[in-house]
């Protein structure tokens, strides 16, 4: 299982560039009492059988690794979401592209912590790929500043996301957009 | 902390530029690639990224190129790091928690020294293709 909902965002962007998306949205968007996020990608999709397994941990996309078709990424996602009683839909078709939508109460126990948002943002920003992402940030005022990135743009300021010394300067603009509202 | 914006991180990256020192006459790159499949996320790949991140900012070894990538089929030993230094040979650690990355990037990538008990071979046969 993971440990954080950012783990478990990392999840489903990394499965709409392995759909092979050329842009991708993601929105995490945050009230008092909950969180919700969504991932829409203009991936391969799914047809409606590969629709009903997904989520099964016994499986995985054929030609990942064949002799071991196990994939959990969906699967701790929707553990989570049903030990806490949060939601989760998928919708998808072949050439459609797919969205995956999830929510949880942040006021149930086992809710896992957000964790660190914007170091896993960087994580999902630099996977290499000529994809656009683009991630809209929105939480109560007294939480923090809404934000947005798009990767498109944060390549263009700093030419690639892989040479450390990019990834360092791209973590550290991250850190300042996630950044809580200064208690007065 | 100040809110950046795409400006300031331009100005960032110039700092960052002016910093970096090629170690290597004939350019060629120094790589340490994580694995960030879902094996790798749940075993703490993404805190070993940034422990490798922190220190190579405090050796300045910003030329480094730091790369993910899937699963490397050694799911049993995740978080796996893989390192290519110019003349030595391309070698995966695994288990690799915070400290160990701390240990790849001084003991391998600067002080060009393998780590003791810590490496793996290659990637499972069933991930490898010729």
């Amino acid at each position: 299982m993971h440990a954080t909902l950012s783990d478990l965002v990392l999840e489903v962007v990394s499965n709409a560039i392995e759909a092979g998306a050329s842009h991708i949205d993601l929105s995490f968007r945050q009230t008092a009492t909950r969180i919700a996020v969504e991932v829409r990608d203009d991936g391969k999709g799914m047809t409606r059988e590969q629709l009903a397994q997904c989520g099964d941990p016994r499986l995985t996309e054929p030609g990942k690794h064949d002799a071991r078709p196990r994939g959990f990424g969906l699967a701790f996602l929707r553990q989570s979401v049903d030990a806490t009683g949060g939601q989760f839909d998928i919708a998808s078709g072949p050439g459609a592209g797919t969205r995956v939508r999830f929510a949880f109460d942040t006021r149930h126990l086992d809710t896992p912590p957000i964790g660190d948002l914007a170091g896993t943002l960087l994580l999902a920003l630099a996977y290499p790929g000529g994809h656009e992402l683009v991630i809209r940030r929105e939480r109560p005022a007294q939480a923090g500043e809404n934000w947005k990135v798009s990767r498109r743009a944060l390549l263009e300021a700093l030419g690639d996301l892989d040479r450390a010394g990019n990834l360092l300067a791209a973590r550290h603009y991250l850190k300042s957009l996630e950044q809580e509202r200064e208690t007065q | 902390m100040k809110k950046m914006t795409l400006d300031d991180l331009r100005k960032l990256r110039g700092e960052k530029q002016q910093a970096l020192s090629r170690r290597d006459p004939d350019n060629r790159d120094v790589q340490i690639v994580v694995g960030m499949a879902t094996c790798g996320i749940a075993a703490g790949a993404k805190e070993a990224f940034a422990a490798i991140l922190d220190e190579v900012e405090s050796e300045g070894l910003n030329h480094v190129l730091v790369r993910q990538t899937g699963c490397m089929g050694l799911c049993h030993s995740e978080p796996t790091v893989e390192v290519s230094v110019p003349d030595m040979p391309t070698v995966i650690y695994g288990k690799v928690d915070a400290e160990l990355g701390r240990r790849i990037v001084l003991e391998h990538v600067k002080g060009r020294r393998l780590i003791d008990n810590a490496i793996f071979d290659r990637p499972a046969t069933d991930i490898v293709t010729e």
